[in-house]
């Protein structure tokens, strides 16, 4: 049980990244459609999807890691960890996850504010984007109050399937920094044949791939009022 | 649709570079100077220069040579994984929506089980069981990457089997497997082509990490993945050993990445003369 929070938190960590990151780029891409900012987020995106984790992991090591050697590169604490202060621990700690978050941000960042953008283009599109604006509302609100709401819908699904990544999205880049997360622990159980492990895992995994399917059911029940009343929406 | 497809820059542009990586994988190996396990003692670690031309890693194999030979492998890999995959997929989708009630229930349950495991924990406890060698992380891949083409074939042969061609077909008396395979599955063949070109950029790199974990392509066979966890232990020493590989991944990623989007664009830039004349 060491392990687990570990993990937990790395990937909650970026997953808080990746929507205070992702929707801002998806929803401001498909405001300003065809605009510079949406080309250049549309090949970050493209770089994004096509980047192989482990690689941009090796070459942040390298550039960041070892040339300048501003970051530590593997681990989660430094060997004097222990006789540092309150603060500097944390610190510590900080620095330490800067890399793996960083890197088990970029390929869902690219994804969900893809995901985002095609939503929000979408929505756009709408009749009643148009009757808002015909009543005079400045494109703030269309935007903000009538549009974001609709096109934030399906991120709750991507919440609700990213559950089960809490335990298993680390498998590649926890062995690359060492991190003793659950990843890293399925890994050394497969290696050693550990098959009680395994199952172990493998069963925990699927119950958070139901757990989160099921709340992601209720999530959009809650979020959108055309699901709770199905009878009225037809 | 192809020649929609063919004028979009996306498509000719992914179409070149995979090329590319085709041709050096198919002449690469007959071309260069150096054998990709060979051992060149005298240069270990040289960077990029006149004989080696991305350098050596720390055994002094040639990097280019290794590049070409883990191309030809993670090329096959892919085309090969993903031919099983859409091969089971649509076996299975297709007939869930053709004969619908208990059989559908029964597949699509069974779909349902497939995918409520987190793929990297599956493979890698399939792994754990079987040794990992080349035609096993194939078989693998293919059989754990099914269960998306099997949703979508469903999907499309639901909507497709009302249809006035089906029961033209059933009514001069074409048999059960004639119409799905013959009459459904051309019909649904859009959207799976476009997941299939998605899936190979998928399988590609499920074996460049499976390889980076030690877990794939054993060595001394070259793989992209495998020579990426080489270069970790030169890290900081020799820049190109770990640059070169994940760029080749890279590479090919976008290029079958622009592919799968062109595609898609130009299905649902022809979509809407689909639902005009379907009997077609």
């Amino acid at each position: 049980m060491e392990r687990l929070p570990l993990t937990i938190m790395i990937n909650f960590l970026s997953l808080l990244i990746i929507i205070a990151v992702a929707v801002p780029i998806g929803v401001l891409s498909a405001v300003y459609k065809d605009s510079l900012f949406d080309k250049a987020t549309t090949v970050l995106v493209f770089i994004g999807f096509a980047v192989p984790t482990f690689w941009l992991a090796l070459l942040l090591m390298d550039w960041l890691g070892v040339k300048l050697g501003c970051l530590p590169v593997f681990g989660i604490k430094s060997i004097d960890h222990e006789y540092l202060s309150g603060p500097a621990k944390v610190l510590d700690i900080a620095r330490h996850l800067v890399l793996p978050v960083t890197v088990s941000t970029i390929a869902s960042l690219a994804g969900i504010s893809r995901y985002v953008h095609q939503n929000m283009v979408q929505t756009l599109r709408e009749p009643f984007v148009l009757a808002c604006r015909s009543r005079g509302l400045p494109q703030r609100l269309v935007i903000y109050r009538h549009c974001l709401r609709n096109a934030l819908l399906p991120v709750i699904t991507i919440l609700g399937l990213s559950l089960p990544g809490l335990i298993s999205g680390g498998v590649i880049f926890e062995s690359i920094f060492a991190i003793p997360g659950t990843g890293r622990l399925f890994f050394a159980s497969v290696m050693a044949r550990d098959y009680p492990v395994i199952m172990a895992m493998l069963v925990l995994g699927a119950v958070l791939t139901l757990l989160g399917n099921f709340l992601a059911d209720i999530g959009y029940a809650l979020a959108d009022p055309r699901i709770r009343y199905p009878k009225n929406a037809a | 649709m192809l020649r929609d497809f063919s004028k979009r820059k996306q498509a000719q542009f992914g179409l070149l570079l995979v090329g590319l990586f085709l041709a050096a994988s198919l002449i690469g190996p007959h071309v260069c100077p150096w054998q990709p396990d060979a051992v060149d003692e005298a240069h270990l670690l040289t960077p990029p220069g006149r004989s080696h031309w991305l350098g050596t890693d720390q055994l002094g194999r040639d990097i280019l040579s290794r590049l070409v030979a883990g191309a030809r492998i993670s090329l096959l890999i892919g085309f090969v994984v993903v031919l099983i995959a859409t091969a089971v997929g649509v076996l299975i989708g297709a007939t869930a929506g053709y004969f619908g009630g208990g059989v559908d229930n029964v597949l699509m349950r069974l779909v349902d089980i497939a995918l409520c495991f987190p793929v990297t924990f599956l493979i890698l406890a399939v792994i754990a069981v079987l040794e990992p060698s080349t035609v096993n992380i194939i078989l693998i891949l293919g059989l754990t990457g099914w269960m998306g083409q099997a949703r979508l074939v469903r999907a499309e042969v639901l909507s497709l089997k009302s249809r006035e061609f089906v029961l033209l077909a059933r009514s001069y008396g074409a048999s059960h497997s004639r119409i799905i395979l013959r009459h459904l599955v051309p019909n649904a063949a859009g959207p799976v082509i476009v997941a299939a070109i998605f899936g190979v950029a998928a399988a590609i790199l499920a074996e460049a990490g499976l390889s980076f974990l030690g877990l794939g392509i054993q060595p001394p066979t070259p793989s992209w993945g495998n020579m990426l966890a080489d270069a970790r232990s030169t890290l900081g020493v020799a820049w190109w050993q770990s640059l070169f590989p994940g760029a080749a991944i890279f590479l090919i990623l976008v290029a079958l990445n622009a592919l799968g989007e062109a595609a898609r664009a130009s299905l649902r830039h022809e979509g809407k003369n689909y639902e005009r004349d379907p009997a077609r």
